[in-house]
């Protein structure tokens, strides 16, 4: 469902993610850890664009979120000008292409300068397979570890907005298209008003509708901020490190939470050092060092038998 | 709330106060009546499209506010008068437009006034950069140019000698500048003290900061009425050559054409003599003199014979 | 003693020309200077977050020159030069020209109040309702602005007492604010002391009741949020 090809980022200078690839099947809970600065959030945050990685590509569901990259393409490659100069040179098409991909010599930043037939390729992928960022985003809901509840908006308001705001946009757009629609603004925000009540009845905070976000305890406001992402009924959902900012007494009800969800079937992607947690939900752990994956598998085989060193190091430290 | 109330109470105790004071005014008409007279017999109106003058009203009683009048009406004195009539003269409708000292020179030079009259003498420096006018008698205020101090000096010092050892002010790029720096330059007399206005100059005199002031007679006058009894002429005044004991009127260079113009009123004002009637009429105005010693009739007619 | 008894004295002639023309035009100059210093410094404000480099250059520069240049000098410039550019207004009082002049200076420094009442908003907030699907405008609209607001208000508060003393330099201009009245009774009275310190007392009369005001409606806003 959610494919991560060959993902760099760099901040400035700063080179954070340096060829990342995975992907994560539908209902599968996908956990990633490592040290400080190995790149676990930056990663997470590149899948649902909040950070847009400088290489690689980000595919949801079969569309394309990002811009296309040229390095993952062999034809458009070979429509640049600059393979064309390179086969001038004598070099093949095999080395030219590896040379190109390995000295980064595609003019990116001006794709006209490697020739119109390369900007029209490009151009033709992302029409073909693009999807708009806001109606990706839609589809994936994220979860951070500063919760992030609008403050100037009541628990209930918090819960409604996007689904009233977008279910709004959709019914506008239809009739501009001139579509029948069988339903009115007013519909719309009274089903997302019951979806609220509900989701607020299944975490038992239905009594704090309407109050602000201020009021609520740690874990209260997280366990509002997992269910506000879920009222957009995503198909993935991200965790940033959920339970850090949290006391160790509010721990528990999150992941309760969390582990709910992961049962009813949510494909999910979580950053967490809850080691034990971890263990517990995850299909599969991701071990990140340096912008790269160090060790990836099942958490037996992660936690148990893990084959990198720095992974080992890593665990021997976490898990005492 | 207890807070606000406290405010509002002294808030209401300031307005009181203020409210209290106003309860003491006087109706003062009898000032302006030789003023309104002159201002009246003017024609208004012209044919000649308008003309904007530019003048600093803070300077009794050459152009001074009036405040119980409104609007344009309440910025009077002699350039006033000089403004109107050459309005009258060139047939064009007189806009004043007051602004500082050194906005009017800037007006002037920009091209946004036609015209600045405010009390300007003739300087070397001014003619290279502006056209200047013939002069016109701005009554005794320019011609003669005295020191004044504080009463207790008052007759005291009489020649440029007796002033060794003190402090002069003066205010900045005047007249008063030139005349003290040509008499007492390469004397043993501080005048270093400059003021960037009369009414500075006069606080520093009290504060005693500086012991004497070069003025312009009529302002001397003006200063000295107002202070009641702590200022006085000292009786030394300095020698002006001709080409300083008037004012003149600055005109954007190489507007040559409204020059001429104006230079032909201004013959026409010397030649019948208007200027001294201008001028005892804005000294009445100014609270420096009264009707009758000026010659005026309490309706403000020039008692002639 | 005399310095008090001249204060009366003036007060009692010229108490209209202090209190109802000096601090009715200074307040006048202040609300249209700030108001309108509102209104053009949220635009100069999503200028500066265009994408259009041009305009968010040509907005950078005039800000940095309104606030780096001297009000008294920019005061010149509005009544001497503009009709040169726009000849409406030499024909108009220059407490025309003198408004535009402060309008201008107040957007300047409004834009820079508003870039950063918006910039202290918690990145976070942004990034959650961008996560959830929401469009950049709906963001900003719905959950930013609201708070960027708490933070821009007080700031435009002291925006506005600065400003009021700001008045006094058109004073150049005889433009009838409380300065001007300074000039016009000690112009005729030479009286500078006497009128300095009514006109001291009455300025900060002025802001210290604005202040107050602010202070008032600053503790209000905390307290509903």
């Amino acid at each position: 469902m959610l494919d991560i090809k060959n993902i760099y980022k760099n901040f400035g200078d700063l080179q954070v993610l340096k060829g990342v690839s995975t992907h994560v099947e539908k209902g599968e809970v996908v956990v990633i850890i490592g040290v400080s600065g190995s790149g676990k959030s930056t990663l997470l945050r590149c899948m649902n664009l909040l950070e847009e990685p400088t290489f690689g590509e980000v595919w949801m569901e079969g569309r394309l979120m990002t811009p296309p990259d040229p390095y993952l393409h062999r034809e458009v490659i070979r429509a640049s000008n600059t393979y064309k100069k390179l086969l001038s040179e004598g070099l093949d098409d095999d080395a030219a292409i590896k040379k190109i991909k390995d000295e980064d010599l595609l003019k990116e930043r001006h794709p006209r300068v490697e020739g119109k037939e390369y900007a029209a390729l490009l151009k033709k992928i992302y029409d073909e397979n693009g999807i708009d960022i806001n109606l990706g985003r839609q589809k994936m809901g994220m979860v951070f570890q500063s919760f992030n509840l609008f403050n100037n908006k009541t628990v209930r308001e918090n819960i409604t907005l996007a689904p009233i705001k977008i279910g709004k946009q959709r019914l506008k757009d239809a009739k501009k298209r001139g579509e029948s629609v069988d339903k009115t603004p007013d519909d719309i925000v009274r089903a997302a008003n019951e979806k609220a009540m509900k989701l607020l009845e299944r975490i038992g905070l239905q009594d704090k509708a309407d109050v602000y976000p201020s009021t609520l305890s740690g874990g209260q406001r997280q366990r509002v901020a997992i269910i506000r992402a879920l009222a957009m009924e995503p198909d993935v959902m991200l965790f940033d490190e959920p339970t850090s900012a949290l006391d160790p007494e509010m721990v528990g009800e999150v992941l309760d939470l969390i582990r709910d969800l992961v049962k009813d079937g949510m494909t999910s992607v979580i950053v967490t050092h809850e080691m034990g947690f971890a263990k517990e939900v995850a299909d599969r752990v991701i071990f990140m060092h340096d912008g790269v994956i160090a060790e990836e598998g099942t958490p037996d085989e992660v936690f148990n038998h893990p084959k990198n060193p720095r992974c080992r190091d890593f665990l021997s430290k976490v898990l005492y | 709330m207890k807070k606000i109330s406290k405010n509002l109470c002294m808030l209401l105790c300031v307005a009181m106060i203020f409210a209290l004071c106003a309860c003491g005014s006087k109706p003062e008409a009898k000032l302006s009546a030789a003023y309104d007279k002159y201002l009246a017999g003017f024609k208004a109106g012209g044919a000649n499209g308008t003309l904007t003058v530019a003048m600093s009203p803070d300077f009794a009683p050459m152009e001074f506010y009036d405040v119980a009048k409104t609007g344009d009406a309440a910025i009077v004195g002699f350039d006033v008068l000089l403004a109107n009539y050459l309005a009258q003269e060139l047939d064009m409708q007189l806009v004043l437009k007051p602004m500082s000292f050194d906005a009017c020179q800037a007006a002037v030079q920009t091209g946004n006034v036609d015209l600045a009259i405010s009390g300007f003498s003739w300087t070397y420096d001014r003619s290279q950069n502006y056209e200047l006018s013939d002069w016109y008698v701005a009554g005794e205020n320019e011609t003669q140019q005295s020191i004044i101090c504080l009463k207790e000096n008052e007759g005291k010092f009489t020649s440029p000698e007796d002033f060794v050892g003190y402090k002069i002010g003066y205010q900045g790029a005047s007249l008063q500048q030139v005349l003290v720096e040509e008499t007492f330059g390469d004397m043993d007399v501080d005048i270093s003290l400059v003021y960037v206005d009369l009414g500075t100059a006069v606080e520093a005199l009290k504060a005693k900061q500086v012991d004497f002031l070069a003025v312009a007679h009529g302002n001397g006058e003006s200063i000295i009425a107002s202070a009641g009894d702590t200022i006085a002429f000292t009786g030394f005044d300095f020698e002006v050559d001709d080409i300083y004991k008037n004012n003149v009127c600055l005109l954007q260079k190489g507007n040559t054409e409204l020059l001429e113009k104006v230079n032909v009123a201004l013959a026409k004002a010397l030649e019948n003599d208007y200027y001294s009637g201008w001028y005892d009429a804005c000294k009445v105005y100014a609270g420096v003199s009264t009707l009758d010693e000026l010659g005026f009739d309490d309706e403000g007619n020039k008692i002639t014979g | 003693m005399t310095f008090f008894t001249n204060i009366a004295n003036i007060m009692a002639k010229y108490w209209k020309v202090f209190l109802i023309q000096g601090i009715g035009y200074t307040l006048l100059l202040s609300v249209i200077a700030v108001a309108g210093g509102a209104f053009f410094g949220s635009l100069m404000a999503l200028a500066k977050r265009s994408k259009l480099r041009i305009l968010k250059a040509v907005v950078n520069v005039l800000v940095e020159v309104v606030r780096g240049t001297p009000v008294l000098l920019q005061l010149y410039i509005g009544v001497f030069v503009f009709p040169m550019v726009i000849p409406r207004l030499s024909s108009l009082p220059y407490i025309y020209s003198v408004s535009i002049v402060l309008i201008i200076n107040s957007s300047a420094y409004v834009s820079e109040i508003i870039r950063s009442g918006i910039e202290a908003v918690d990145i976070g907030q942004m990034e959650a309702a961008r996560s959830l699907g929401l469009t950049q405008r709906t963001a900003m609209l719905s959950i930013v602005l609201p708070q960027a607001v708490k933070n821009i208000l007080p700031a435009l508060g002291n925006e506005f007492i600065m400003v009021v003393k700001e008045t006094s330099l058109a004073s150049t201009f005889f433009v009838g604010e409380l300065m001007t009245a300074y000039l016009k009774v000690k112009g005729y009275t030479y009286l500078t002391m006497e009128c300095l310190a009514i006109v001291g007392v009455l300025y900060f009369a002025m802001t210290f009741i604005l202040s107050k005001l602010l202070k008032g409606m600053e503790r209000r806003m905390k307290a509903r949020a």
